[in-house]
């Protein structure tokens, strides 16, 4: 006849090995699914975060801005945001002066084209028609701008390699009229003669009638790299004058709306691109000599001189600059305003956005 | 008679129950641990992570009796730097595992003392003579010695040329590169300047037809965010350079920069589970994990701006040749001696 004591016993050693098979097979379930709870306890790992939306923060600017993220037209006024567009598929944006149409480019593998609209986002319609063929030649269109006076388009392209045969892997500054039809490319006419395999000339603007600000890639000393400086396109000569000395490294100049002030980008060695502004003096530009040359830029101010900063954007009034910063591991829009003749803090008008920031703004 | 001592000696009783505790005790107690043992690399993923590691790492690759016959002594104060060969290759598909074109030669040296580190890009194209072969007068591209004789040819050819002991290799293929810099989230960047190619390899399609095609390629010279296939295409191109991979040097060397700042970050030691977890199978190594762990505590010890980063590029250290009817880069070893020795010398 079993006991008290000894039935307690045998529960007590029944429990025992119940706790044993409980512990094995939990051990066995964490061995089994070690990966699903890695997954689901380990931190998630570096991430860009690629929002559909874009965060406005509290600060109101005065005016409409307009920017592209997702490959989609986007503005802000004020402090709240909108989509204009939903066709994912939009870089390199331009706005006429008159705010009614925008020029963008659509890329494919191995070409792109230039595409206009209605900034309300309808009536599009295809302004360049490179189509696949044109493998081993090579047809890019990128970074469109509107004359001021809204007949003309000036972008870039490698249409010198149709004409010539000759490979240059650079994309020069090409002028077509707004009312153009595609297909022919016949009409065009070519403004600057890239440097050979630099990849070409960029970040062109036409900010006054007369002429054009670009970048120009070019190898000096380094011929393991090009350095880049920025360039005016004078109308009248057909000729190009340096703005900025080949050394500066700057890229994407941005004229204030009244024409006193150039903001620019400066890349720097360390992956970094600080934000500039100098005066601008035409005259000066336009005289060239050994004395006259970057005058103003050797009082350029530094106005971000940190981290990675991307097209400078003024506000019609010129007295505030809008760019892309990047901040937290995202392309943002910040604002800088003038007062008292002195740049203020940064302010944030989105967060986490991720906003293009190969693509110029635009800001009425 | 059976005697019961614990029915009658009390004291006996008392001991058994005291053992039983104790037992219970001890249960507990190792269960706690057992828990905590988990909880802890479940939450950390180190479970995965020692699966991972090991597909990554322990790729040692035998050295042969001629290497022995190298002067590791030539440069007095080199073995305070730590040398890790990285090996970059053309598409997985196109070569069989063992005998790569490796287009990317890079030697990463790391001088926890000095704390410093160099990065110096060797030319795919370096005219060398190789032992044994017999074409071309002996002589063939640097990149070719992996084809040739697999990684340790490429290794022992390091030693030889540039006189400073490889301890470790690692080696990354096209797919890797795309992983390694997805892992960490892509790489924003400000170019060099705007790429355009207008004969970039197709070769990542999957489609076997399309492995030796080519397409045209853009990338503007705006500062931007690249995906770990977007930066492939940055680092790889090299049609759109006037130097071909001199410029591309640079560029890779760009990239690496920017992902050795990203180690950085705080919030690496904690990601270090899933960036092992994703990279196994794309990466080689002949380092042990607590050599990986070792470098990794050495490497983020280093501030960015002793990072000195070098391409043996013409005028200095090279020049463009022609060579049994091939575009060679000819090393100028008297200048290059002088480099190394003033690298590692002191």
């Amino acid at each position: 006849m079993e006991t008290r004591k000894e039935k307690k016993q045998r529960k007590f050693k029944i429990s025992r090995i119940i706790l044993i098979i409980i512990v094995l097979g939990i051990v066995f379930i964490i061995y089994k699914y070690q990966n699903v709870i890695n997954t689901i306890l380990s931190p998630k790992s570096f991430t860009n975060t690629q929002s559909k939306y874009v965060t406005s923060t509290s600060y109101k600017i005065n005016g409409t801005l307009y920017f592209l993220k997702g490959g989609n037209l986007w503005s802000i006024h004020g402090n709240s945001n909108k989509k204009i567009t939903n066709i994912n598929n939009m870089s390199d944006l331009a706005i006429s002066k008159n705010g009614k149409n925008i020029e963008y480019t659509v890329v494919h593998t191995n070409y792109s084209n230039l595409h206009q609209m209605n900034i309300n986002g309808t009536g599009g319609i295809k302004i360049t028609n490179w189509i696949n063929p044109h493998i081993g030649n090579e047809v890019w269109s990128a970074t469109p701008t509107f004359s001021p006076n809204g007949l003309y388009i000036a972008y870039l392209t490698n249409l010198r390699k149709i004409f010539t045969g000759i490979p240059r892997a650079s994309l020069g500054i090409w002028m077509i009229k707004t009312n153009r039809v595609y297909p022919s490319y016949y009409g065009e006419t070519e403004l600057t003669i890239p440097t050979k395999y630099t990849g070409g000339d960029a970040g062109v603007t036409w900010p006054n009638q007369n002429f054009l600000l670009y970048t120009e890639y070019i190898y000096t000393t380094n011929i393991a790299q090009p350095d880049s400086q920025i360039m005016l396109y004078d109308f009248a000569t057909n000729t190009s004058y340096p703005v900025t000395p080949i050394s500066s490294e700057a890229i994407e100049p941005r004229l204030s709306p009244n024409e006193k002030y150039l903001a620019f980008v400066g890349r720097r060695h360390n992956n970094d691109s600080y934000l500039y502004v100098m005066n601008f003096n035409l005259a000066q530009i336009l005289q060239n000599t050994e004395t006259s040359k970057f005058l103003n830029y050797k009082n350029t101010l530094k106005l971000v001189n940190t981290g990675i900063n991307a097209q400078p954007t003024w506000s019609p009034n010129s007295k505030s600059i809008a760019f892309i910063n990047l901040v937290n591991n995202s392309f943002d829009i910040a604002i800088k305003n003038i007062k008292n003749n002195k740049f203020g803090k940064i302010h944030y008008l989105t967060q986490n956005s991720n906003i293009d920031s190969t693509s110029k703004m635009f800001w009425f | 008679m059976i005697v019961n001592f614990d029915k009658e000696h009390p004291q006996n009783i008392k001991v058994k129950k005291n053992k039983k505790s104790r037992f219970i005790k001890k249960i507990l107690i190792i269960l706690f641990f057992i828990g905590v043992f988990f909880i802890l690399f479940i939450k950390s993923g180190y479970l995965g992570v020692v699966y991972d590691i090991y597909k990554i790492t322990g790729h040692s690759v035998a050295r042969k009796k001629s290497e022995s016959t190298i002067n590791y002594s030539k440069y007095k104060y080199a073995n305070k730097f730590t040398n890790i060969l990285i090996l970059g290759s053309d598409t997985d598909q196109k070569f069989n595992p063992q005998s790569i074109l490796t287009q990317t030669i890079m030697i990463a040296s790391i001088n926890p003392y000095q704390k410093k580190v160099y990065l110096i890009s060797i030319p795919r194209d370096f005219w060398i003579k190789i032992p044994n072969y017999y074409q071309n007068g002996g002589y063939s591209k640097f990149d070719t010695a992996s084809e040739i004789g697999g990684i340790s040819l490429t290794r022992s050819l390091v030693e030889k040329y540039f006189g400073i002991k490889i301890d470790y290799y690692a080696w990354v293929g096209l797919t890797g590169f795309i992983k390694v810099i997805n892992t960490f989230g892509g790489v924003n960047i400000v170019p060099t300047h705007p790429v355009l190619d207008w004969s970039y390899p197709n070769d990542l399609t999957g489609n076997p037809k399309l492995l030796y095609s080519a397409i045209n390629l853009y990338i503007p010279g705006a500062p931007q965010y690249m995906d770990g296939f977007r930066t492939l295409e940055y680092v790889r191109s090299r049609h759109g350079d006037l130097m071909g991979d001199f410029g591309r040097s640079k560029r890779q060397q760009q990239v690496l920069r920017i992902i050795e700042k990203k180690l950085h970050t705080t919030s690496t030691i904690s990601q270090i589970p899933s960036l092992f977890n994703k990279l196994s199978n794309v990466i080689r190594t002949d380092m042990s994990i607590p050599e990986v762990i070792g470098l990794a505590q050495e490497g983020l010890g280093i501030h960015s701006s002793n990072i000195q980063s070098i391409i043996l590029s013409p005028p200095n250290y090279s020049k463009i040749a022609v060579a049994y009817g091939q575009d060679i880069v000819e090393p100028r070893w008297n200048k290059i001696n002088q480099l190394f020795s003033k690298l590692y010398g002191n």
